[in-house]
């Protein structure tokens, strides 16, 4: 590598932008040097140890949920033949689409003591509200469940492809061995796909600490309410930004275990070049079972919510679906749409720097502003609103010396605000696109196409944009997904009246109005499949690339 | 040790392995020996127990173990196998990988035989280094340190030198025969490099389309080949057509030679029939009068390898393996002598 100077136009830019992108996180661990020693008197005599408790509690439970549903799923689709394999590797994946608040508000619906399961039991076995028991889905066990529902195909996902990619002598040398069987899952494809499933397992968990929508209406004091609790209720900023850096923490403990998991995937990968063993084929029995097995998270994850959705939404359609719905629609769109393109641009902005100018500084600023992935929407909201009420102080006082005038909350109190959280928050995930198709491009292809005569920004345009189309579209649509489903985020950011389908969901469902919720609900969910069929894809095609 | 008689192997009805008979002694290292395809590979893969035979039997020890009706899983076979990637589990370390196999033995008893066999194999301070910190040399023995812990009577050996450097081959093949030799373990090894065979093995199968061309020590094999596959696959040489004249002489370019009781038998009623002539058969003599003309020369270091046209005819040609020092010009006509101890010959 040559000497850098100082003018180095992409190192400056990404220090720029990645700045800008990691002070929301920074603010927060500096509000620690703020004590409020008050704020935490009364919170560690009333609700501190509930907001420890229960977050722990929750983001470890569905750790191991997820991490049994996940692995055991993934084993029995990546090595045993059974009819409707095919069909069900991807109908697992499914809940991914359904948001954990909106599972949580179905399920509520369908079987709290007014809903239909309950009154048929009632009208059935002429029971009345005293004479039977009933699980209560508005409780942490609820909780852990809809969470772990939705959160398992992280798992799923990385453990399958772990499986799938291990050798087939492997498992053949096992056998000469001696080991077979379950003893062979325990010492060695256990083992091997590990640091894959403890991947999966951070990030379902990071999920569940982030998770906002669920705890809330359940009623579950856990860090991301108390954090809006501190905000919004007692009014004090400072003591929020304390308490997302507590949450914070946690999630920093998960994001270390994850990178180091993902360290050690790479030399575990090693050596797996040959073909994957085949396939064992179950009795018939046992195919019913697997079948049975499998179906169970995707009917309980997705059939079953999704049908219930439907007919409720249909039911007020004519009610809910009027010229404010279509407004919601279009803030929605518009707001996600933004979002991607800003998201995306960053993402190849950074990665074009990565790949142009190797620099450890530069590297580590890309590190640092694609860190926001792990850490919770309500975190991001919080700092966002820190930084920018302190850029639209300075700005009303420079307005007001030199012109005696002010003009308002232009970046808190505006779109900016939530442009910003999203773009923290779902860096990481264009990013990871857009350096997944960059890496294709080999760089010896531009030097041939510049051998061959073509000038650089030729180049870019026969070689790079028609080869990274696909990635920059997948990573668009991965963006506005996300921004379309978050939620935390974008209450405590959104500008006075402005609503979002997500938003809109979650205020009806707070009103106990949970058949009107259906209808922005299933547009959420609708537009959720769109990156599962993505995802199928990928797996399927980098399974051809493997063969 | 080991017999097999009769096996055919066939995937998804595809026959790959052809009635194949042969058995290995207690202590013998035996060799299948071929081109990619040939079937070698399933061969041992059935041996092992990975694949079930369509036909015939597999003996183990005097025990059934294969059949149309019986197959004996890979686990219950006890038989050690080195994979051609080596199949080093990453996520242990070397004396983990060794002791994979040693069930029901102490921790003691674990920790002992890996010193042992990592002595053995000549590594004896990497038992705590993982798999991906080893060069593809370590790799192998310790690759084969694993597969004699348990101490099986028999080792099968798939391609296990395809991924090391060339000047690695062959000095790990003759390590790898002497520590089975001091071990007193059979082992069948399956390759397609002639010179790997040579080195390990007692005797050597050639294989071609799924059927066992002829078995045999190497010198048989390279002296004694039993058909034209066999001869052109090992080593070097060149077939010269010959007249057959009453039956028991045969006239070639190079004169003419007594057939032996047997061949008379063999090749009655032939015409032509085809001498198979070895670089060794053909001395290089400036002395000598019979001369043939050079038609290209290979420089090989201690020799040069020429190929000559007998009486000036690039249709009879023959190998010479001549000292370096003698080093002739393309079209140059250089004196030759004949050494041919037997006669091979083939229908032509």
């Amino acid at each position: 590598m040559k000497k850098r100077n100082w003018r180095e136009p992409w190192l400056w830019a990404v220090t720029v932008f990645s700045l800008l992108l990691a002070v929301p996180v920074l603010l927060i661990f500096t509000s620690v040097l703020v004590p409020q020693y008050e704020l935490w008197h009364h919170l560690f005599e009333t609700v501190l140890s509930d907001y420890v408790y229960h977050s722990l509690l929750i983001a470890f439970s569905v750790g191991a949920l997820t991490l049994i549903l996940g692995t055991g799923l993934a084993w029995l689709v990546a090595r045993y033949e059974f009819s409707g394999r095919r069909t069900l590797q991807w109908l697992i994946l499914l809940p991914m689409a359904m948001p954990a608040y909106i599972l949580a508000y179905t399920y509520t619906g369908m079987l709290d003591v007014a809903g239909p399961l309950q009154t048929q039991l009632r009208d059935t076995f002429n029971w009345t509200y005293h004479d039977y028991w009933f699980p209560d889905v508005r409780s942490l066990g609820g909780a852990i469940v809809m969470l772990s529902l939705v959160l398992y195909p992280y798992v799923y996902m990385l453990a399958r492809t772990a499986f799938s990619e291990q050798s087939a002598s492997f498992y053949e040398a096992s056998r000469s061995m001696g080991v077979s069987g379950f003893a062979y899952f325990r010492k060695v494809a256990f083992p091997l796909a590990r640091p894959a499933i403890l991947t999966g397992t951070a990030l379902a968990m990071m999920e569940a600490f982030a998770d906002y929508g669920t705890v809330q209406y359940f009623g579950i004091s856990t860090f991301t309410t108390g954090i809006f609790r501190t905000w919004n209720g007692l009014g004090n900023a400072i003591g929020a930004a304390q308490l997302a850096a507590v949450l914070t923490s946690f999630v920093l403990v998960l994001l270390l275990i994850e990178k180091h998991s993902r360290r050690r995937l790479r030399y575990f990968h090693q050596g797996q070049n040959q073909h994957s063993a085949k396939r064992l084929t179950l009795s018939p029995v046992q195919q019913l079972w697997t079948v049975l097995f499998c179906l169970l998270p995707v009917a309980l994850g997705f059939i079953i919510p999704s049908v219930q959705l439907t007919f409720w939404a249909i039911e007020r359609a004519t009610s809910q679906v009027d010229e404010q719905f279509v407004n919601l629609i279009w803030n929605s769109f518009y707001l996600a749409a933004s979002a991607a393109f800003i998201a995306v641009g960053l993402a190849i902005l950074f990665a074009y720097a990565k790949r142009l100018r190797s620099h450890w500084l530069l590297n580590s600023q890309v590190q640092l502003a694609s860190l926001g992935y792990a850490i919770p929407g309500t975190v991001i909201a919080i700092g966002a609103m820190l930084m920018l009420s302190a850029a639209d102080d300075a700005l009303n006082q420079l307005t007001e010396a030199l012109f005696d005038t002010s003009v308002g909350l232009v970046f808190s109190g505006t779109l900016v605000a939530l442009l910003l959280a999203y773009s923290v928050r779902f860096l990481a995930v264009a990013l990871h696109n857009v350096e997944a198709g960059l890496q294709r491009i080999k760089p010896s292809m531009d030097d041939a196409a510049r051998a061959m005569g073509l000038s650089p920004f030729a180049v870019l345009q026969k070689v790079h944009i028609p080869l990274l189309r696909a990635s920059v579209l997948s990573a668009l649509l991965l963006v506005f997904v996300d921004v379309l489903k978050e939620l935390p985020a974008t209450l405590i950011l959104r500008p006075f009246n402005f609503n979002t389908l997500a938003v809109r969901t979650f205020e009806l469902a707070s009103e106990e109005r949970l058949q009107d919720a259906a209808v922005p609900a299933v547009a959420i969910v609708l537009v959720g499949l769109l990156p599962v069929v993505l995802l199928t894809r990928a797996l399927e095609l980098s399974k051809n690339e493997a063969n | 040790m080991l017999s097999l008689s009769n096996i055919c192997v066939a995937y998804d009805n595809k026959p790959v392995v052809n009635k194949v008979s042969f058995s290995i002694e207690s202590g013998e290292i035996g060799c299948l020996l071929g081109p990619s395809g040939c079937g070698k590979t399933s061969i041992l893969r059935a041996i092992a127990g990975f694949e079930p035979v369509s036909e015939g039997d597999i003996h183990l020890r005097g025990t059934l173990v294969a059949g149309a009706d019986i197959h004996a899983e890979p686990e219950r076979r006890k038989v050690g196998v080195v994979f051609q990637d080596f199949a080093l589990f990453p996520h242990l370390n070397v004396g983990q990988n060794i002791a994979f196999g040693l069930h029901g033995h102490s921790a003691l008893q674990k920790s002992q035989r890996v010193i042992e066999l990592l002595a053995l194999v000549g590594l004896p301070d990497i038992s705590e280094r993982f798999a991906h910190s080893l060069s593809g040399g370590q790799q192998q023995r310790v690759a084969l340190a694993r597969a004699l812990a348990p101490r099986p009577d028999l080792l099968l050996l798939d391609e296990p030198f395809s991924s090391l450097d060339a000047e690695l081959r062959e000095e790990l093949a003759q390590d790898i025969r002497r520590i089975l030799k001091h071990e007193g373990t059979s082992a069948l090894l399956v390759t397609h490099d002639q010179h790997e065979a040579f080195a390990m093995a007692d005797a050597i199968g050639v294989l071609k389309g799924g059927q066992l061309l002829q078995w045999a020590s190497a010198y048989q094999l390279y002296h004694r080949p039993a058909d034209k596959f066999v001869a052109g696959f090992i080593g070097q040489g060149t077939l010269l057509p010959g007249t057959l004249i009453d039956n028991s002489m045969l006239q070639t370019e190079l004169g003419l030679f007594q057939l032996t009781a047997p061949q008379v038998t063999q090749f009655a009623g032939a015409k032509i029939l085809d001498v198979l002539v070895r670089p060794d058969d053909i001395v290089h003599d400036d002395s000598s009068t019979n001369v043939a003309m050079v038609l290209s020369r290979a420089f090989k270091g201690a020799h040069i390898l020429y190929e000559l046209a007998l009486n000036d005819d690039p249709a009879f040609r023959v190998l010479c393996l001549a000292p370096s020092h003698h080093d002739h010009e393309l079209g140059e006509r250089i004196g030759i002598r004949l050494d041919l101890k037997h006669l091979v010959m083939f229908n032509a």
